[in-house]
């Protein structure tokens, strides 16, 4: 009996007319509600896969530009020191020098084209550290007002100049070092080196590339002392100023490179931060003469003499007598 | 038997009481038993099920039902608040006017032995199948059964006369 009573008084629990109604209601809203949310979702859905898109496209120019930005600001935002002392004097003794420490010019004209690919082939990993330090003394003018130091390369930053050689060409980026005649075999020989009205002399910084001691010392504003002596299968391949900061003159034979540098600075020039096993100091002329190498060949000498700063560079080492013999021929 | 939004309709009319008593038996609550079953409704559409038979159909809306009545008793509002039915000068209240002892002895119970009741008495389902259905053990039924049919005893006295097993 129970039982029955029960189902009796559960029968009575039925579903209303109006809750009939507002299921059947909501259904209808419900099948709405779907095609919307299907729209609402897919245009999210798109609208993230296009972001995404973007965001992989902005990040590749923006690590892109972030490479490139340091390359080229400070080189164009801070033009070399003018210097203004010293004006020129004797330029034509000067000029006598440089004939009598390289009296060879022509027979560099004769061999140009070997040296335009040694020096290709020798010379990229110094360029490229020559680059790494003007770069850096661009930097450190813009941050000092006294240009005390205007062609010391500290480590500031230098990571940010580390690259390739080819991206140099391609940018038209100016590198320090005077880039060596073109290799193009159509150009007469005369009006590559050692004609003063060829022109245009190098393709890469013909600005700073110069035929003669006394253009250098006109750039700089001073008169540059030089070597008298390098080795005889040395040839005189380029003269330079980078920046007008300092002078640079360069020797080749057929295995090595020979970088003599001098500036007005109280801190080394040489553009050399190798770590080397031999380092001496030798008296030479009175001055403290640093000179460091690895077995025997030394690559790296340099020296102050009054205000000035000198240092000599070789790419694949001379011997310690040779290049005392460079540094006593300065004068 | 793909349910659609046209058959919604015809679905009330077969399912809608039995769901409403299912959760009025669990939720013991007019206004949340209808909202359960506007949500199991609303359910049915947003899985669109493909049925087997109407066997598989009711009882996999039973299924919906009670899990739904489970999820209600279990959020936050429903464990910390009292029951209109629950109030002394108000016990006898009766939503339906069901205007019975009995039932409302049924509806004092536990909701997990009123549910056994309702599932065994009015659905006429076997234990194992009420097993399945809210997802216990065939023994744990008994026990409920038989616990349940115990308490009504007391309740009603020398008015009890629930069979036996």
């Amino acid at each position: 009996m129970n039982k029955n009573e029960y189902k009796e008084a559960v029968n009575k629990i039925v579903i209303s007319d109006e809750l009939r109604e507002k299921i059947i209601h909501n259904s209808s809203e419900k099948k709405h509600i779907n095609i919307k949310g299907i729209i609402y979702k897919q245009f999210w859905k798109t609208a993230g896969i296009v972001a995404c898109f973007a965001f992989c496209i902005l990040s590749y120019y923006a690590v892109t530009n972030y490479y490139h930005f340091p390359v080229y600001i400070p080189m164009e935002a801070t033009p070399p020191p003018i210097q203004t002392q010293n004006k020129l004097n004797g330029s034509d003794t000067k000029d006598n020098n440089i004939a009598s420490a390289a009296p060879d010019i022509e027979s560099v004209q004769n061999n140009t084209n070997t040296l335009d690919e040694q020096y290709l082939s020798n010379n990229t990993s110094r360029a490229a550290m020559e680059i790494n330090s003007s770069a850096n003394s661009a930097t450190n003018n813009s941050a000092s007002e006294d240009n005390s130091s205007p062609i010391s390369g500290e480590n500031q930053g230098a990571q940010f100049y580390s690259f390739d050689t080819e991206n140099i060409e391609q940018d038209n980026f100016p590198p320090v070092l005077s880039v060596p005649p073109s290799t193009d075999n159509n150009t007469p020989i005369e009006n590559i080196v050692g004609n003063e009205n060829a022109g245009g002399v190098c393709a890469g910084y013909t600005e700073e590339n110069m035929s003669t001691i006394a253009e250098i010392e006109q750039k700089l504003g001073y008169d540059i002392k030089v070597p008298h002596y390098v080795p005889d299968d040395y040839k005189t391949d380029s003269l330079s100023a980078p920046f007008g900061e300092f002078a640079e003159i360069t020797y080749t034979n057929e295995t090595d490179t020979l970088y003599y540098r001098t500036a007005k600075d109280t801190e080394d020039i040489s553009g050399d931060y190798n770590d080397y096993t031999d380092i001496e100091t030798v008296t030479i002329n009175n001055n403290d003469v640093t000179i460091k190498g690895n077995d025997n060949l030394y690559h790296n000498a340099s020296w102050f003499s009054d205000d000035e700063a000198f240092s000599i560079y070789s790419d694949n080492g001379i011997k310690k007598d040779t290049m005392i013999d460079i540094v006593k021929s300065v004068d | 038997m793909l349910v659609s939004a046209n058959r919604i309709g015809e679905l009330v009319d077969e399912y809608g009481n039995m769901i409403l008593r299912i959760a009025y038996t669990y939720l013991n609550n007019k206004v949340d038993a209808e909202d359960a079953v506007q949500d199991v409704f609303l359910y049915i559409l947003e899985k669109k099920p493909d049925f087997n038979d109407k066997a598989h159909e009711k009882f996999w809306i039973i299924r919906v039902t009670i899990n739904i009545c489970k999820n209600k008793l279990n959020v936050f509002w429903n464990k910390n608040r009292c029951s209109i039915d629950d109030v002394a000068e108000i016990a006898t209240y009766d939503a339906y006017n069901t205007d019975s002892n009995v039932f409302k002895a049924v509806m004092s119970l536990p909701e997990k032995y009123r549910i056994v009741i309702y599932m065994y008495y009015y659905e006429e389902y076997s234990t194992p199948e009420i097993a399945d259905l809210i997802g216990k053990n065939e023994v744990t039924v008994r026990s409920h059964l038989h616990r349940a049919r115990k308490k009504l005893k007391d309740l009603l006295k020398e008015e009890y006369d629930f069979e036996q097993e």
